[in-house]
């Protein structure tokens, strides 16, 4: 077994080291860039972390629960990619009814499967946390024995993250099907991202009396931080230990902490490889057979036998994001940022973040400049662009290997473009216009500049969008597996470019308008009528020259 | 009556390497053409050109008289392509995928519900209607992927390997279903490597290798000028795979 165990290994890795080794310069510098930056940055969150255990901070943090704490945290993290990894490795890659079929026991492959992943996770840990547990031990003044003993901790915990992860996904495969679960964890990770993000924000979520609620808020921290280095988990005793043997105290509970955890790691490791192996065969024969519920056909033609082609195309982009889960928290995520910037700028408040802040500034500063109106549809529009950019820029590339099916079909180019440029704007229209009354509802701005401004963000949005489903047709990417990586980065720089490109020269039209019209009332009438006109009519020429592009490329695209 | 497709020269470079060069071809109403040749022969990339997935670098592809490169949409009314993969769309349900195809064709949807009623019935399909295609086994997408593409009653259909992932009962339903469509003035090309099928069910066999038409006939005929040889053995001998006998008893001596 260990023969063939070995074989696979290195076959991983060899698979690996030639897939890095493909990298483009561009991409090897950034990297580079990257870790260095993430160095520098956990050095910086070690030394911190060890300036909250004097007398002098703001927060008091006990020194022998901040290593623990670091563990613990890494464990969990572990835990989390080890479920993912094991659940890639063991049920979802390709090479997997190959070597079952082959005469090698399953055992082997899934000891080879498990410990194929450990390197980049071992590479990835060591980086974001060593500089960490260095930085934190200069800053305590931890002995020699602390280092080397935090570097082996460390380079244990992925052995326990995979176990556990691997137990939790072997264990899930029985209920749930392996390909819908990751699709699960995929949406799940996306969503702790942003959870994580506005962690950091919800201090300034809430007004009020600053002074108190930092305190109030520090004072909370400092008690949840504590409370948890009480708990009773081994990576927090090992992470005392650390400390203890750093300050050179070798104490039995020390030593008996550090064996625990160590233990534990190793023993979870071999158990998993032990027993988990029949579970794991059986479990991915049972995968095999499983199928869904029958369900009937019905009577009724449905959404898509009964309306235009053109509806039915965005009809059907939409139904694949919201029935991926990972596309679902992707949206879910975009909604959710542009729902707090929107509740941050029109919040109730005089500092200079809030929309009424800023309105009330430049009318005391008797500046009549732009009504609130104008600048809530302003601030609709750029919403529009955060939230929907990513969907229209990857509106062809979400066809992937199926794009074949709307090459050979009887539809057109510019019939297509514009058919999921309308399943991007339609979207946007409708929350556009909500948006307009709800805020119109709640600021109270003028009623005479509504229209106008409505008009504006709907013109403005079908010709951004065009743009952006335009620019995803020119670059598409069919080759995804995940569909946080479908978008072409080459688009990046174009989308910016051509985004506030159009969006300049048709503000500057609109503000154009709106400063004759507030200049000269008698002229407001056909200026407000000469502006619209302009912007509608430099739109279709930009969406004109967008289809053009697509046109001409139509035939080039997908072929490869 | 014009050809249903007509390839004149059609010539598909990849950077040095000359996938399709020069191939000339028609395929005739009430025809089914098997398509053979090694793998890299060049018959996927022709296939390809004729559907309008890849811009040629020389020559046309016409089906039904209409030129792919300058009438796209009227030529691709009349045919249906169905790949050896079927990549369909995972979070569609069948019936949904079905009912997309339909109004992708223009089939009023009377019409498509009826066929396909008619087409999940006799592929056993029906009650699999409300799942999710992911879900699917390859064969079982690949029979949608075949409801999907005879939808339209197209003059052509195009296929690569069609009984690929087939279960036997399916792969003869696919094979009558494809006499049936050419009995009714239609024509069927199709690329495979199992010569059997191909000797069964073909009127006539193209041989392509290195992106270069070896041959063009009948099978009977085919058959008849090479002495009466089985198309396995033509198909070898013309394609340079004869020598593989040899190479298979040198094997055996060896062990």
């Amino acid at each position: 077994m260990l023969a063939d165990t070995l074989l696979l290994i290195r076959l991983y890795w060899t698979i690996d080291r030639r897939a890095d080794g493909g990298t483009r310069r561009s991409s090897k510098i950034i990297l580079i860039l990257g870790v260095l930056l993430v160095v520098v940055l956990s050095g910086a969150l070690g030394v911190f972390a060890a300036s909250l255990t004097k007398d002098t901070s703001i927060i008091r943090i006990r020194a022998e629960i901040l290593p623990g704490l670091l563990l613990t945290v890494v464990l969990f993290g572990v835990i989390f990619v080890g479920f993912s990894q094991a659940l890639q490795a063991l049920y979802l890659s390709d090479d997997l009814e190959k070597l079952l079929v082959a005469p090698v026991r399953s055992r082997a492959v899934m000891t080879a499967k498990l410990l194929s992943r450990m390197p980049t996770t071992i590479s990835v840990l060591l980086l974001a946390t060593i500089p960490a547990l260095i930085g934190f031990g200069i800053g305590v003044g931890s002995g020699p024995l602390y280092y080397i003993l935090g570097v082996l901790l460390i380079l244990v915990t992925p052995l326990f993250g995979i176990s556990l992860g691997a137990l939790i996904a072997i264990f899930l495969v029985r209920v749930l099907p392996a390909r819908r679960l990751n699709e699960w964890v995929g949406a799940a990770s996306i969503v702790i991202g942003l959870l994580l993000s506005l962690l950091f924000y919800l201090p300034t979520l809430f007004g009020g009396d600053k002074q108190a609620l930092d305190a109030k808020s520090l004072a909370a921290v400092e008690g949840f931080i504590n409370h948890i280095g009480d708990l009773p988990l081994p990576s927090i005793w090992a992470g005392r230990a650390l400390v203890a043997f750093g300050q050179g105290q070798m104490t039995a509970s020390a030593i008996g902490a550090l064996i625990t955890y160590l233990a534990i790691t190793v023993g979870l490791f071999l158990v998993v490889i032990l027993l988990a192996d029949r579970l794991y065969l059986s479990g991915w024969l049972r995968m095999q057979s499983s199928g869904a519920a029958s369900q009937d056909i019905g009577e009724q033609p449905g959404v898509f036998g009964r309306n235009s082609l053109d509806f039915i195309l965005g009809y059907k982009d939409w139904l694949l994001r919201i029935r991926d889960p990972r596309m679902l928290a992707t949206l879910f995520t975009a909604v959710i940022m542009v729902g707090f910037a929107l509740f941050m700028m029109l919040r109730p408040g005089d500092d200079g973040s809030s929309l009424f802040g800023i309105s009330e500034a430049l009318e005391g500063d008797g500046v009549n400049l732009l009504s609130t109106g104008v600048i809530i549809s302003g601030l609709i529009y750029f919403a529009g662009y955060l939230a929907f950019t990513r969907l229209a820029v990857t509106s062809l590339s979400i066809e992937r290997s199926a794009f074949y099916i709307l090459k050979t079909a009887p539809i057109s180019a510019s019939q297509l473009l514009r058919a999921k440029t309308f399943g991007i704007f339609l979207p946007y229209a409708a929350l556009a216009t909500i948006s307009m009354f709800v805020t119109l509802f709640i600021m109270k701005f003028s009623l005479i500049w509504m229209p106008f401004g409505l008009l504006v963000i709907l013109i403005m949005g079908y010709g951004l969008f065009s743009f952006l489903v335009s620019l995803g047709f020119l670059y598409p990417n069919f080759e995804w597996e995940d569909p946080r990586r479908m978008s072409n980065r080459k688009s990046s720089i174009p989308s910016l470019v051509g985004s506030f490109g159009y969006s300049i020269v048709a503000i500057i039209i609109v503000m154009a308008t709106y400063l004759v019209a507030n200049e000269t009332p008698s002229l407001a009438i056909p200026a407000v009528i000469m502006g619209l006109a302009l912007l509608a009519g430099g739109t279709w020429f930009f969406v004109q020259w967008c289809t053009n592009r697509v046109e001409k490329a139509w035939p080039r695209i997908g072929a490869n | 009556m014009p050809y249903i497709i007509e390839a004149k020269g059609l010539r598909k470079q990849f950077g040095d390497f000359t996938a399709v060069d020069g191939v000339d071809f028609n395929i005739n109403p009430g025809e089914i053409v098997g398509f053979l040749g090694p793998n890299g022969a060049g018959k996927t990339t022709t296939i390809k050109m004729i559907t309008g997935l890849l811009e040629p670098d020389g020559g046309h592809a016409l089906v039904t008289g209409l030129d792919i490169q300058k009438e796209p949409l009227k030529a691709k009314a009349q045919f249906a392509y169905v790949p050896d993969t079927p990549n369909l769309y995972g979070k569609l349900k069948e019936i949904e995928y079905l009912r997309f195809m339909g109004q992708l064709y223009h089939v009023p949807s009377d019409l498509a519900e009826e066929r396909i009623k008619q087409l999940l019935d006799l592929f056993g399909l029906t009650d699999k209607a409300g799942n999710y295609l992911d879900g699917f086994s390859h064969g079982m997408q690949q029979k949608v992927a075949i409801i999907g593409a005879l939808l339209h009653d197209p003059k052509v259909i195009l296929m690569d390997e069609p009984t690929v992932g087939l279960d036997p009962r399916s792969a003869r339903l696919v094979k009558d279903l494809l006499v049936q469509h050419r009995d009714n003035g239609n024509a069927i090309f199709f690329s495979s490597h199992i010569l059997e099928i191909v000797q069964n069910m073909c009127d006539r066999v193209i041989i392509i290798n290195h992106g270069v038409i070896l041959a063009d006939a009948p099978v009977d005929e085919l058959r008849e000028m090479r002495g009466d040889q089985s198309l396995e053995d033509i198909f070898l001998e013309l394609t340079g795979g004869k020598d593989v006998d040899d190479m298979v008893k040198e094997l055996g001596n060896a062990r």
